[in-house]
């Protein structure tokens, strides 16, 4: 990476610990606004507990709607985290350094937000505890181990597990440095938080251990989470989703859609917090030549998806397709979704200039998640609205406010989340910028210096 | 090249592995000869096995399923080898530079492989009642889409081949005695001196060349797996077999990667060039591959298994727990469960015999597996049945399905090894690229290497 800019120690501090140690009023004001929303949202959830989930647009057959498509979209949002900090680390990506944090930590908020989805979807979640703790052996009742409803919540709570205890052991370094720097009230907390870090050289080897350690068993577990969630659609025998390509097609969907989402975040914290000798162009051409591979992969089991759903010729299988592709409003939808998700996005970011405009990467990274959530609307709804065979069984879908509202205070939960953890805790990791301007050399070619890297082996 | 410690590491330079690599070039020694006639004879002895099948002729489609399986076997591991290359290359990883020009000159085998697919298209039942992905436009489908898929592949990866070699083959025309080679090797080098526009039109041609390659190849096995293999079989509808053959492609293509450096290190005495760097820094991606093939192969599985349908739970008996379970077996073991087991250890996976010898296991597992998938099809008798039934046992290989197999391995190697006469095995400006993006520094103590990444 280019690093054009050397930064002293203190100034790399100063500059990352500046909204922990003040509070700019932009970040009262954003953070007021959003809990504004969250208390409708509340409000909405608490009107639909009282009401019944008949005030949802959920009817039979189309028994999962908006919720689930929400929760889909948030476990697939929270691969980001794991994309950019696990893999990058064990590919030894320098330009990684100033995002790790940032992407873990919307991991984390993303699982949470994604966990409240199928409790709210409950319509009387005080039943969920009835079934995560099936108190009375009297009734023979037992959550079935052999569902997929079963494997998801096992698999987002390890990864939502894992992921808090990554972010965690990569932070200790920096709450060191805030436990030094802290007073009063907040020296004693950040100081519990630090576990007694000194940062002497024992320590900082198994900080390393542990960084290599976790990011390569979390892999396993980035790669079971999604593809669960796509086996409660896959194992089914609903017409569309009865299909072997889910597994990896949501996976890679998931990390199409969440690496996008820390584009955006990235920005966003850039503008926000003023943190331009951070995140540089070069941060987000690196990222944005990530989606072009990651995309046309997304595509090709897209592609994939498409071709052998039609390989049979069923016709229940024909029907749902020509749903989705040919009729108003689905094919509006369907065309929308191709369209943000590939069509438009991958080639402006052929062209350097787009890769390393922030405004341009900004559009392109929020178009996509909107095309990413239209696609699993697309791929659930329509399934079940065609999901008998006689035409009687056929019916609609048409969203309510209440889902609608659900939708915006899911992503005002997780921005809250976000920004209350950036009031506490610095979003930039210090101790990866310090070790990144370390490592940095350059090498004469020339006439020229290139930007190299001390590597071990 | 050595990693850090306590004396200065040696770098050679630029002037020092032409000569080398040069000098290996120009010498035609009896052991190289030996290995042609070798490999020649072999590749005589699958002409004959061919021949005998194409006696028998197209009736029983049975007589065609090792052929398949070996031009499987050859797309999975020749003809993908170009996108290790490619793929490294556009990561800009400094450790692939000595082993590119053996993954590229691979390329050649796809002359090959493209006419083996003419016999193998004759063999296809018609159209009509079965599965395929031509739906209702038909027009020319498979064969015309097939060879023009098979064909442009082959175009491109030789012309990648021959682009990237060119500032090689002109080191080659300038080192060599005038001779009918020489005039060969003048001719293919096209009048390249160095220029830096010269220079500008290799890296552009050889990225979009590398970027269609890897486009164009899933393609293939799209192809492939869809017509040979998954419109044979009653209600076979696994939409991520093509994606699990990619996978499996790219996992045997990096250990027939490994398996030839080894052989070029203890045979051709490589080991300057095929160091613990090169064997350690591919096995990584290798183990990936390896979790990915079961990943891919169980997301179809469970589908499968949990959804209980009969048409699938047959093909289910078929492929994988009953006719076919014995390669079944093996290859999980070669192309998972062994390269798991062995490449989580530190000693195996940074060594150069463990990443070799896994290596070896996985191009057998594929080669297993590849069987398993494509004899099994053309062994149903009646493909436009609603469910498989009955279930048609394993098929052994008969003599000339023996010497198909061995003969077009063996004619794939003597088609690198032609080329490698006429362009260098170790591709030696890619060499110097690297060496100039190197330097050594003394860092806290050790001296470390500093490797710059030009944008």
């Amino acid at each position: 990476m280019y690093y054009r800019r050397t930064l002293t120690d203190a100034q790399i501090n100063d500059e990352l610990l500046g909204t922990v140690m003040t509070t700019p009023l932009r970040w009262v004001v954003i953070a007021s606004f959003l809990a504004v929303i969250l208390m409708g949202t509340f409000s909405a959830v608490g009107f639909m507990i009282n009401q019944g989930l008949g005030v949802t647009g959920l009817r039979q057959p189309v028994f999962w709607g908006f919720f689930i498509t929400n929760f889909v979209f948030w476990v697939g949002i929270s691969h980001a985290g794991v994309m950019i900090s696990a893999i990058l680390r064990l590919s030894q990506a320098e330009w990684r350094r100033p995002m790790v944090r940032a992407a873990e930590t919307m991991t984390v908020f993303s699982l949470m937000c994604s966990l409240s989805m199928p409790l709210i979807h409950a319509g009387r979640p005080w039943r969920i505890f009835y079934w995560v703790f099936p108190y009375d052996w009297a009734r023979g009742i037992w959550p079935d181990v052999r569902s997929p409803l079963i494997w998801d919540p096992t698999a987002i709570i390890t990864y939502l597990l894992s992921s808090s205890l990554f972010v965690y052991t990569a932070l200790i370094p920096d709450l060191a440095i805030i436990r030094d720097r802290s007073t009063g009230w907040r020296r004693p907390v950040y100081g519990a938080l630090a576990l007694g870090w000194h940062g002497n050289p024992r320590q900082w080897k198994l900080q390393g251990l542990a960084g290599i350690l976790l990011s390569a068993l979390i892999l396993p577990v980035f790669v079971s989470v999604h593809s669960i969630v796509s086996w409660d659609f896959g194992v089914s025998l609903v017409p569309s989703w009865h299909v072997t390509v889910f597994a990896p097609y949501f996976v890679i969907g998931a990390v199409h859609s969440g690496v996008c989402a820390v584009v955006t975040l990235m920005i966003v914290m850039r503008k926000l917090y003023k943190l331009e000798n951070f995140i540089w162009e070069e941060h987000i051409d690196a990222l944005a030549r990530l989606l072009i591979v990651v995309a046309t992969g997304w595509m090709f089991f897209f592609w994939l998806d498409l071709i052998y759903a039609l390989w049979l010729r069923e016709e229940q299988e024909l029907t749902v397709w020509m749903l989705r592709m040919f009729e108003p409003p689905w094919s509006w939808m369907f065309l929308v979704f191709f369209m943000c998700s590939y069509v438009i996005p991958v080639p402006l970011w052929m062209f350097r200039r787009v890769r390393r405009s922030f405004t341009m990467m900004l559009w392109t990274s929020l178009l996509v998640n909107v095309g990413m959530f239209l696609e699993r609307f697309i791929i659930i709804v329509p399934a079940l609205m065609r999901k008998g065979p006689m035409t009687f069984d056929y019916a609609t879908y048409r969203f309510s406010p209440i889902e609608f509202t659900v939708l915006g205070g899911s992503i005002a939960l997780v921005a809250f989340l976000l920004l209350m953890f950036s009031k506490f805790f610095p979003l930039i990791p210090l101790w990866e910028e310090k070790e990144g301007q370390v490592l940095a050399d350059s090498v004469r070619v020339g006439k020229l210096d290139v930007p190299g890297i001390v590597k071990e082996h | 090249m050595h990693n850090g410690e306590e004396e200065i590491p040696v770098i050679p330079t630029h002037q020092e592995v032409a000569a080398d690599v040069m000098g290996r070039y120009q010498e035609l020694g009896r052991r190289y000869w030996g290995w042609v006639t070798v490999l020649a004879s072999l590749f005589l002895l699958g002409i004959v096995g061919f021949v005998i099948r194409l006696a028998d002729g197209f009736d029983d489609r049975s007589n065609w399923g090792y052929h398949v399986a070996t031009i499987s076997f050859l797309v999975s591991t020749f003809m993908a080898m170009p996108i290790i290359s490619a793929g490294l290359r556009l990561a800009k990883a400094n450790w692939r530079r000595s082993f590119t020009r053996v993954t590229e000159n691979m390329a050649v085998a796809s002359l090959l492989i493209v006419l083996m697919v003419i016999p193998a298209l004759a063999a296809l039942p018609p159209l009509e009642g079965r599965m395929n992905i031509w739906f209702e436009f038909p027009l020319g489908a498979p064969n015309l889409w097939n060879m023009m898929s098979f064909g442009t592949l082959a175009l491109i990866g030789i012309s990648l081949l021959w682009t990237l070699a060119l500032p090689d083959l002109a080191a080659a025309r300038d080192h060599l005695p005038p001779s009918r080679r020489q005039r060969i090797v003048r001719w293919m080098a096209m009048g390249w001196v160095g220029h830096v526009r010269q220079w500008r039109v290799l890296y552009m041609g050889s990225l979009i060349m590398g970027a269609f390659y890897m486009l164009l190849y899933p393609l293939i096995q799209t192809l492939m797996i869809s017509d040979f293999h998954a419109g044979l079989l009653p209600a076979w509808k696994d939409a991520i077999l093509p994606a699990t053959q990619v996978v499996a492609s790219l996992q045997a293509a990096a250990g027939m990667t490994l398996v030839v450096m080894y052989v070029m290190r203890r045979v051709a005495g490589y080991d300057r060039y095929f160091t613990v760097e090169q064997f350690w820094s591919l096995a990584k991606p290798l183990l990936s591959f390896s979790l990915l093939w079961f990943y891919f192969w169980w997301a179809s599985f469970i589908t499968f298994w949990y959804g209980r349908q009969p048409g699938e739970s047959s093909l289910i008996q078929f492929l994988i727990l009953d006719s076919w379970r014995g390669p079944m077996m093996v290859s999980f073991f070669l192309n998972f469960l062994g390269p798991l087991i062995a490449l989580v250890w530190n000693p195996v996976r940074r060594s150069i015999w463990g990443p070799a010898l896994v290596g070896a296991g996985i191009v057998v597992g594929a080669l297993i597996n590849q069987i398993r998938l494509y004899v099994a099809a053309f062994s149903v008798a009646d493909p436009t049945q609603h469910v498989l039934d009955p279930i048609p046992a394993g098929q052994w290989p008969g003599p000339p399905d023996v010497l198909i197999v061995v003969g077009a391995i063996s004619g794939c190697l003597l088609l690198f090894m032609l080329v490698s006469k006429l362009i260098p095995v170790i591709s030696i400006w890619e060499i110097g690229e690297g060496l100039r993006l190197v330097k050594v520094r003394k860092f806290y103590g050790r001296y470390l290497r500093v490797i710059a990444k030009s944008h």
